[in-house]
């Protein structure tokens, strides 16, 4: 798959199994993001195509109803509360009221904030991701793509997500997670691909050495 | 002070709005410069319309007279309409500038509004031709300043009325209550504060240099302003927004995937700025049939046809021409969830017939100034639903500017394109045309029949249309998501 003009990534070919974790890094500008909304089907590829489950995410929406996501802001709305948020996705996948507090219960660990107390729109950036990546998990997805959700946390729910990843893992779901935080990805990822300049420039089955690797990797670019 | 003007100065030749289509901005001038030859031939003929109402006063008394009512309705208008002078002031709180300074210019920054113009251009004319050539220039020049003092007094006491009492409708309705008591003590001749008003304004345009009471109020005024900005200068941060409507509409959810659709809507309307405004002033739109329904026009069919539409489509029309810009800031929530894009244009429809019979019933009583009244309405209510709502919906699906949903929607035109003001006419101007055809061929009495008959039909295939819209959407998907992404 290609994205335009200016040829933003380019990727010959590349497949993600199921059950997999895989970490996605790259400096600023790499394309991550541009990948993680190929597969989300947000932008359309200039050439190629992106297929989940042997179907092509533009052509069938079968997706959407196993996959969970969430990039940035904007997939939250605004003017709601993390609670009517979350009932409304749960909603969409036909999960009740009483459901979705027993989720925030289970989940309490994470959100600690009041839940229904401010808008999304008031909240501060950290909790507005947190707010994001719970919805993710509310539908119980098989597919979960996050971007950077590491990148707002405090330490305490940082250590919560790693965790939280890594369990979803073992329950054999597939996760792909991007993020600038070498330490983070090695730990809980099996696999990373390093992306430069639009290209998969490493794709690495992780184990002790593949940390001090990536960060020579990245030191020497400077 | 200085730097801060700049930037604000900076700001404004930046802006996107500048970057709009040149075909836009012609549009827009045209419509700013209808409207001020409006105000300017309004002035130059207000000596002789007041002549005619009010033949045995002194003219110039009489104009002095109404401009108390003037400056009532102005304030009311401000009120309603003009911005609260705010600035982007976070980066500079922590830039070494003074807390005074920025204060200072914010207050200074709301005298350069075309809210402080329009009183000029109603008034210059009637100066130049009834007050020059009669009384002595140091008069009339008192006479301007005086006024000019009184509309700053008026854009200051905005400041403080806005800052006090935003959003709450309990201060409009005291407005109005209080002005109509001002009004019909007036009338009946118990205390005329017109005439007071207008009294002092000419005493003091009489004896030299008592205008400098009129600065003193303007400085008073000023003053105040100043004190309880800078004591309120960092309200407003932080705080958050009070939580509405969070039980309301829960009926909607037994509808699925469509009603929940419809109650988030519902929350963006009520919960945000822009649409929360506009909102509001579609109510005062539905007043409109007062100003219609006179006697004299109730045999006027096409008038009663404007009428009925404006009055029954007011807020749908508004609304409506920017459905999915509304959403455009997470327009992703909807791309990746699962539901059925179907059920999403469906919300989208139902909300618009949701508005249209709100607005129905609401203005079903104006019936009693007329049954056939009744009758007009009901055509246009279902020709609205089955036909107006969703060509509104078909053309939104051109919508690819994201809209800022906490901004005023006045003299926003975030999200207007040429596309979409030209829809917003041809949506209209199909009525018309149906209107002339039946007139031209001698129909005319089967003219609102007709207009119920194709409501009905419409109604009858929305699905049809509704998943034709639904195919251009898939269509435009990308292209949409991509225009809403850029910030403006």
């Amino acid at each position: 798959m290609k994205y335009y003009k200016n040829v933003v990534l380019n990727v010959e070919s590349m497949q993600i199994n199921p059950g997999e974790i895989v970490g996605l890094i790259g400096n600023n500008g790499a394309g991550k993001t541009t990948m993680l909304s190929l597969f989300l089907d947000l932008i359309k590829p200039a050439e190629g195509y992106v297929k989940i489950k042997d179907k092509n995410v533009a052509r069938d929406e079968t997706w959407k109803t196993y996959t969970g996501a969430y990039l940035n802001e904007r997939f939250l709305i605004p003017f709601l509360t993390p609670f009517e948020f979350l009932t409304y996705i749960g909603s969409l996948h036909g999960k009740n009221k009483a459901d979705v507090e027993s989720f925030l219960e289970a989940n309490h660990a994470f959100f600690t904030e009041d839940i229904s107390g401010k808008y999304i729109r008031d909240l501060s950036t950290g909790n507005k991701q947190k707010t994001g990546i719970l919805g993710t998990f509310l539908s119980d997805p098989e597919l979960i793509i996050l971007d950077e959700p590491f990148s707002a946390l405090d330490p305490s729910s940082q250590a919560w997500l790693k965790n939280k990843l890594s369990t979803l893992h073992a329950e054999g779901k597939t996760l792909i997670v991007s993020s600038h935080d070498l330490k983070h990805v090695t730990d809980i990822c099996k696999r990373i691909l390093l992306i430069e300049k639009g290209k998969i420039v490493m794709d690495l089955n992780v184990n002790a050495e593949t940390l001090p690797k990536l960060e020579e990797y990245f030191m020497v670019k400077q | 002070m200085y730097q801060l003007f700049i930037h604000h100065l900076k700001e404004k030749s930046r802006a996107t709005f500048w970057q709009k289509s040149a075909a836009l901005n012609l549009l827009l001038i045209f419509a700013t410069l209808m409207f001020i030859v409006y105000l300017l031939v309004f002035g130059y003929y207000a000596d002789e319309i007041l002549l005619e109402i009010f033949p045995d006063e002194d003219i110039l008394y009489t104009f002095s007279r109404m401009l108390f009512y003037y400056f009532i309705a102005e304030l009311f208008g401000r009120f309603l309409l003009q911005a609260l002078p705010v600035l982007t002031i976070e980066p500079y709180l922590l830039l070494p500038v003074k807390r005074k300074t920025l204060v200072h210019y914010l207050i200074l920054k709301s005298v350069p509004s075309p809210f402080n113009v329009f009183p000029f251009l109603l008034i210059l004319p009637f100066f130049i031709k009834v007050i020059t050539p009669l009384h002595p220039y140091i008069f009339s020049f008192q006479w301007l300043f005086a006024i000019g003092c009184l509309v700053l007094v008026n854009n200051f006491i905005n400041i403080l009325l806005k800052r006090s009492f935003t959003h709450k409708p309990l201060p409009v309705v005291l407005f109005l209550v209080v002005t109509a008591i001002i009004m019909y003590l007036d009338y009946a001749a118990y205390i005329s504060l017109s005439k007071i008003f207008s009294q002092v304004l000419l005493f003091v345009s009489k004896t030299n240099f008592y205008v400098l009471l009129f600065v003193t109020l303007v400085i008073l005024a000023y003053g105040l302003v100043y004190i309880i900005m800078l004591r309120n200068f960092y309200t407003g941060t932080g705080t958050g927004t009070k939580l509405r409507f969070t039980k309301s509409f829960a009926f909607l959810n037994q509808f699925g995937v469509t009603g929940h659709l419809m109650v988030n809507e519902l929350k963006l309307i009520l919960r945000n700025k822009r649409p929360r405004s506009l909102f509001y002033i579609s109510l005062i739109f539905m007043l409109y049939g007062f100003l219609i329904y006179e006697k004299d026009n109730l045999n006027n069919d096409f008038i009663l046809m404007v009428g009925g539409y404006i009055v029954t489509a007011g807020f749908m029309m508004n609304y409506g021409q920017f459905l999915f810009s509304w959403e455009g800031s997470y327009y992703p929530v909807f791309m990746i969830n699962n539901f059925n894009f179907n059920d999403y244009i469906k919300a989208k429809y139902f909300l618009l017939c949701l508005f249209c019979v709100a607005a129905y019933l609401l203005t079903l009583a104006y019936a009693l100034i007329d049954i056939k009244i009744a009758f007009i309405q009901s055509a246009l209510f279902l020709y609205n639903v089955g036909v107006t709502a969703l060509l509104l919906l078909y053309f939104a699906s051109y919508n690819k500017d994201s809209i800022d949903l906490s901004r005023s929607p006045m003299f926003n035109y975030q999200g207007v394109t040429v596309a979409q003001f030209l829809f917003t006419i041809l949506i209209f101007l199909i009525p018309v045309g149906i209107y002339l055809v039946f007139k031209y061929t001698g129909l005319s009495s089967y003219f609102f029949f007709f207009l119920g008959f194709i409501g009905v039909a419409g109604i009858v295939l929305h699905n049809r249309f509704i998943f034709l819209i639904e195919k251009r959407m898939r269509k435009r998907k990308y292209k949409m998501l991509h225009g809403f992404k850029q910030k403006n």
